[in-house]
């Protein structure tokens, strides 16, 4: 994030949303590009489109991201936001708008909300 | 509805009737393989979480290639866990030391990939199973943990870009220059997320070395996956090596695809990647006076029988150029043998070549062959990013065999054509 924003990793609070443009994440097929935004207490990241192998690494290490355009270009520095992950509906409260992204299928939402693939088939295994 | 080829293969592993691009779905996969390098990391995933048991002893490939034989502790301490988690489970295509080769030569040459399997690695070059007709990705090492642990992936269904491909490629052109021709035209992010679906008549001029070389690129324009048509070469190719039965899926003819692109083969002209994207790339004869230090012939694109041969009929009775390390690395021990036997390898000594034991080594700049400073390395590899192999200063230019060995003879990049 250095590159966009020096002063990210000072400011960034919990529960902070990332809001991306196109390909975000490209560049690493590591697991460590995910786990370092998820670690610093992003709750969400949104984007027009996400490079593959981060798209795969953030939905496998339990990192809420929705694809969803029109959030990506009318969303500012600043604008508080409410998702409903399950729906697929960003609100912006700022603004007072409302955007529509492809909700995950069940399977999906609930490896996220495990925190995990891992432990998501855990669950599932019930063990 | 109509599907591609590759939809077709994973809604049959999902058990669906149809799938559509975008669609998030949970599949069987045939095989799940990691190297040296990204099984340590999913076997630490897999215990870490708890996990005892693996969905299938003989569905589980782990090759040692990368830093094999062994470059340092780290590798050998790599290699070590490997080998453990190996035997505790008793998986049956573990790879070591003697028996181990490139693993994207290594598993078509068992017989472990065919047609219409899903095939998932934790490796960018898993894609070049597509040659055989397979669905096969790159994934994370925790897609390989889960993957061990029960069987099964999840994929986003890709849209697709379709290559016709015509005619018949000149002489010394390859499914390298192909493929790194197709990425200098659409870009290093031209497929992103789709599949690279190859088809029509030119396919069937092509060997299936030159196929290999061309699905294992696939990922460097950016692709999920690269894939060929089953035709009567494929089926050759997998009559004595597979030994269970495969299934044979086509493209409904009114597929979607979301660009297609006529490649007429007979224009292509053996071609170059230049520092530092595989986009980057230029056609021989645009090529002036660059010398070079190094040439690279092998890795998971280029370290195949026919890639040896074309190296050796150009080497005979030639020696490489003062100043220039040559360095051959048949993929895998079958294909050393072969190479052996041939007289290819005394070609290649007697040129002034090392010939090397099977690895991934100077590809990923891990060991046999890495540069100093300001180097310039002709590579018969993958990919040419900056430190690659070596110094960040040094240059990588990806080309097919053919060049690889007459820049090894002129000691500067060139086609064979200037030694005629």
């Amino acid at each position: 994030m250095v590159d966009i924003d020096a002063a990210f990793a000072g400011k960034v609070q919990k529960g902070d949303i990332i809001v991306g443009g196109n390909n975000f994440g490209c560049g690493s097929s590591r697991e460590h590009a995910p786990l370092s935004i998820k670690a610093s207490g992003v709750s969400c990241v949104i984007a027009k489109s996400f490079a593959r192998i981060f798209y795969r690494n953030s939905i496998n290490i339990g990192l809420a991201i929705m694809e969803c355009p029109e959030a990506s270009e009318k969303t500012e520095q600043g604008d508080e936001l409410s998702i409903d992950f399950d729906a697929g509906i960003i609100k912006n409260i700022t603004k007072n708008e409302s955007y529509k992204a492809e909700p995950f299928p069940e399977f999906i939402k609930n490896i996220i909300k495990a925190d995990g693939l891992l432990k998501s088939l855990k669950n599932s295994l019930g063990r | 509805m109509a599907m591609t080829m590759s939809q077709k293969i994973l809604a049959t592993h999902a058990g669906l009737p149809e799938v559509k691009a975008g669609q998030l779905i949970k599949a069987k996969v045939d095989m799940v393989l990691g190297n040296d390098i990204t099984t340590p990391v999913a076997i630490n995933e897999f215990e870490k979480h708890g996990f005892d048991s693996i969905f299938d002893k003989d569905k589980i490939s782990i090759v040692l290639d990368h830093f094999t034989p062994n470059k340092d502790i780290k590798a050998a301490e790599q290699s070590k866990q490997c080998r453990k988690f190996a035997s505790k489970y008793q998986i049956t295509n573990f790879f070591d030391v003697g028996e181990m080769g490139v693993e994207h030569a290594l598993l078509p040459e068992k017989g472990l990939v065919a047609s219409g399997e899903v095939i998932i690695g934790a490796d960018s070059h898993t894609c070049t199973y597509g040659a055989l007709g397979a669905f096969s990705t790159g994934v994370g090492s925790t897609d390989m943990a889960a993957g061990m642990a029960t069987g099964e992936a999840w994929f986003k269904v890709p849209a697709a870009l379709k290559f016709n491909l015509t005619s018949k490629p000149n002489k010394w052109v390859s499914g390298k220059d192909i493929i790194l021709h197709i990425i200098g035209k659409i870009g290093v992010d031209g497929a992103l997320y789709k599949s690279m679906e190859f088809v029509g008549e030119g396919v069937h001029h092509l060997s299936m070395d030159d196929r290999f070389a061309m699905a294992n690129m696939a990922i460097e324009a950016g692709a999920k996956n690269g894939i060929f048509p089953v035709d009567e070469k494929a089926k050759a190719y997998m009559k004595y090596k597979v030994t269970r039965n495969y299934n044979i899926y086509e493209a409904d003819a009114d597929a979607l695809y979301d660009e297609v692109h006529e490649m007429d083969l007979a224009t292509i002209k053996p071609t170059v990647a230049f520092p530092h994207l595989p986009s980057n790339t230029k056609t021989v004869d645009e090529i002036v006076n660059i010398n070079i230090d190094q040439v690279i012939i092998g890795s998971c694109t280029n370290g195949r029988l026919e890639d040896l041969a074309i190296a050796a009929e150009i080497l005979k009775n030639r020696k490489v150029a003062q100043g220039v390390r040559a360095i051959i690395i048949p993929a895998t021990q079958k294909i050393w043998l072969e190479a052996s036997k041939l007289g290819y390898l005394d070609t290649f000594i007697k040129a002034g070549c090392a010939v090397s034991t099977p690895t991934c080594g100077p590809c990923l700049g891990g060991h046999m062959g890495i540069m100093a400073a300001g180097e310039k390395t002709v590579a018969t590899t993958n990919r040419n990013f900056i430190g690659r192999m070596g110094h960040t200063s040094s240059e990588i230019y990806l080309a097919s065999p053919a060049v690889a060995a007459a820049s090894a003879v002129l000691g500067k990049i060139a086609a064979p054509f200037a030694l005629e």
